[in-house]
């Protein structure tokens, strides 16, 4: 019978070249989420809501006589259309896809590192601070690269399989564009503020609450909405990031955008944020804490 | 201050460290060749910030520090990569068991997944915690985490390890297990070893050389083994009669007697043996009586709190 060696052993393997060192982070998160039954369940509800919505293309596209009919009958108060701007409500409906994931995946990220002072293992490794955070930005990435992107570019390809033809290629052959651009900008607007709160909070409660007061979702979007009535001014539109968010995505898709100033300055404010996320990230993820 | 003559890992020159207005390090310089050297001091003294300098996670301002050949200003990841740490804290991640753990840890250094599990395995039998291995982290006991951070640090087969107060809130045969280790990887698997600890024993039972710290200062830098040979062996005589004239025989051959209570402490000069004493309470005849001797011996201890005070 063969004795093994369970003895230390020297090692001589190769160490992979530098590029990559974010990947085994953003690796290891996606696998501490994804095979857990609340998350698969959440995912799959993500996509029913797209089915829909290819139903509704389906019917639009396969019945165009009777739709347009419906329309006329209502007055044209519903308005039926299978172009950028259905693609455009498609993806922007998945926003709250998009907060789910992003505060369920992505509020302990950080606060659980440092809190169980797991940062020194980090940078005890060959692992830069921007490795640490584009890593973690790849986690809250890829769950909404799951329920934002994947099924938006997927039903972009069954309109195009309903409608095979020239002109509604001609109509709709920018769309995968927007899409793509709009949920770049949509990572990194979502992700990089949920790095800020979870390397600045320590509890999810508090980072959760934080994320979307920033953020200016759900009661805030009133909010925005009632300063703007009170003052008139459409400039207030800029503090909220996602209204930011959205008047960049109706100019992504071709579409008349909801607030009057030009999208060029909310992509400002967007960036802004974004580095001033970064920088509170890094300002807050140190290998090294000192009291003195 | 060098250690060896072999060529040195660590070479610190002028090295200053300073948190704030608060400086930490004052112009360290030091050598330290392969082996197990100890860093002694007590709390505060500058260990950990030397460690973490050495790592390059703290940005070397003042003076040079080379680890390995590379200079820990500007190659910290190609140090990162030869270096494993045992950190003071517990710095887990919750949620995963040793093994994952522990193939994560060789990932972040950059090794293949398959290559990880494989050595994670490996490493996690070394350690001990082979039985234990896929066991959530959250059920482990203090020692089982100490060697679960030891583990995560060989991952890699790292050349030089740091191990930062490895056997804090271990019981006495997990902390006689988790220095077995220490000496092994140092004393037969080549693999260097930095050993920060305010545990006297630890030194003594681990490591060849010992570096003093002492408010952020290289106070003392020797062998260990030296330190002990050079202080030559020391014995407590008591009873009754006339000890000044013995003291004065021994002090006449080149020994230290020194007067304590009812009696005296010779120690001897190196090389010497108890039989000298022997010898001289002979030479005296009845006007010593001797009823207690005993070998009080110099431990690192004695010349560790003599530094440091």
């Amino acid at each position: 019978m063969p004795i093994y060696d369970q003895g230390y052993r020297r090692w001589d393997g190769e160490i992979q070249p530098a590029p990559w060192r974010w990947w085994p982070i953003t690796r290891q998160g996606v696998l501490q989420f994804l095979p857990q039954r609340k998350y698969l369940l959440l995912l799959g509800i993500s996509w029913v809501v797209m089915l829909f919505r290819g139903a509704q293309l389906f019917t639009y596209l396969r019945g165009r006589e009777v739709t347009q009919r419906l329309s006329e009958a209502l007055g044209g108060a519903i308005s039926f259309e299978a172009g950028p701007g259905f693609y455009w409500n498609a993806i922007d409906k998945q926003m709250l896809w998009v907060v789910l994931f992003t505060i369920m995946v992505g509020a302990d990220l950080i606060a659980s590192d440092r809190r169980n002072k797991a940062l020194q293992l980090y940078f005890s490794k060959p692992i830069t601070p921007n490795d640490y955070v584009f890593g973690k930005l790849g986690v809250i990435a890829a769950f909404q690269l799951i329920a934002l992107w994947v099924p938006a570019m997927l039903l972009w390809l069954f309109g195009l399989m309903l409608e095979p033809t020239g002109a509604y290629l001609r109509e709709i052959w920018s769309v995968p564009i927007a899409i793509t651009l709009w949920s770049a900008v949509v990572m990194a607007v979502t992700g990089m503020l949920m790095l800020a709160m979870s390397a600045i909070g320590q509890r999810s409660v508090f980072i959760s609450v934080s994320w979307i007061i920033f953020f200016g979702w759900g009661p805030f979007q009133l909010v925005i909405l009632l300063l703007r009535e009170f003052t008139g001014s459409q400039y207030w539109g800029l503090v909220s990031l996602h209204e930011s968010i959205g008047q960049l995505g109706h100019w992504l898709f071709g579409l008349d955008p909801p607030w009057e100033f030009h999208p060029a300055l909310s992509l400002l404010m967007l960036v802004a944020a974004v580095g001033i996320c970064y920088g509170v990230v890094r300002w807050r993820i140190k290998p090294v804490e000192v009291v003195l | 201050m060098s250690l060896s003559t072999a060529a040195p890992i660590i070479e610190t020159a002028g090295l200053c460290q300073s948190y704030g207005d608060v400086q930490v390090l004052h112009e360290v310089s030091l050598e330290v060749s392969p082996g197990a050297t100890g860093l002694l001091g007590p709390n505060g003294s500058g260990k950990s910030t030397l460690l973490r300098t050495i790592l390059g996670l703290i940005p070397v301002r003042v003076g040079s520090a080379r680890v390995l050949g590379h200079d820990s200003a500007s190659e910290q990841l190609a140090i990162r990569r030869r270096i494993g740490l045992v950190p003071e804290s517990d710095c887990l991640i919750p949620g995963m068991n040793a093994v994952e753990m522990t193939t994560y840890a060789g990932q972040l250094v950059g090794m293949s997944r398959t290559d990880a599990i494989e050595r994670a395995h490996e490493v996690l039998y070394y350690v001990g915690l082979g039985e234990a291995r896929y066991r959530e982290l959250e059920g482990y006991s203090q020692g089982m985490k100490q060697r679960l951070k030891l583990a995560q640090a060989l991952v890699h087969d790292p050349d030089l390890l740091l191990l930062d107060e490895p056997t804090n809130g271990m019981d006495p045969p997990g902390r006689e297990a988790m220095l077995e280790l220490i000496r092994d990887v140092s004393q037969t698997k080549g693999v260097s070893v930095l050993l920060s600890t305010h545990l006297l024993p630890d030194v003594e039972q681990t490591c060849d050389r010992v570096v003093v710290l002492k408010e952020g200062r290289v106070v003392q830098t020797r062998a260990v083994e030296r330190e002990l040979l050079e202080a030559g062996r020391i014995f407590d005589l008591r009873g009754r009669g006339d000890f000044e004239s013995l003291a004065a025989s021994l002090a006449g051959q080149g020994h230290e007697a020194e007067a304590i209570r009812d009696g005296l402490r010779v120690t001897l000069a190196r090389g010497h043996e108890i039989e000298v004493i022997f010898e001289a309470l002979r030479q005296h005849g009845e006007r010593v009586q001797v009823r207690h001797l005993i070998e009080a011996g110099r431990s690192l201890q004695d010349t560790f709190i003599e530094a440091i005070s």
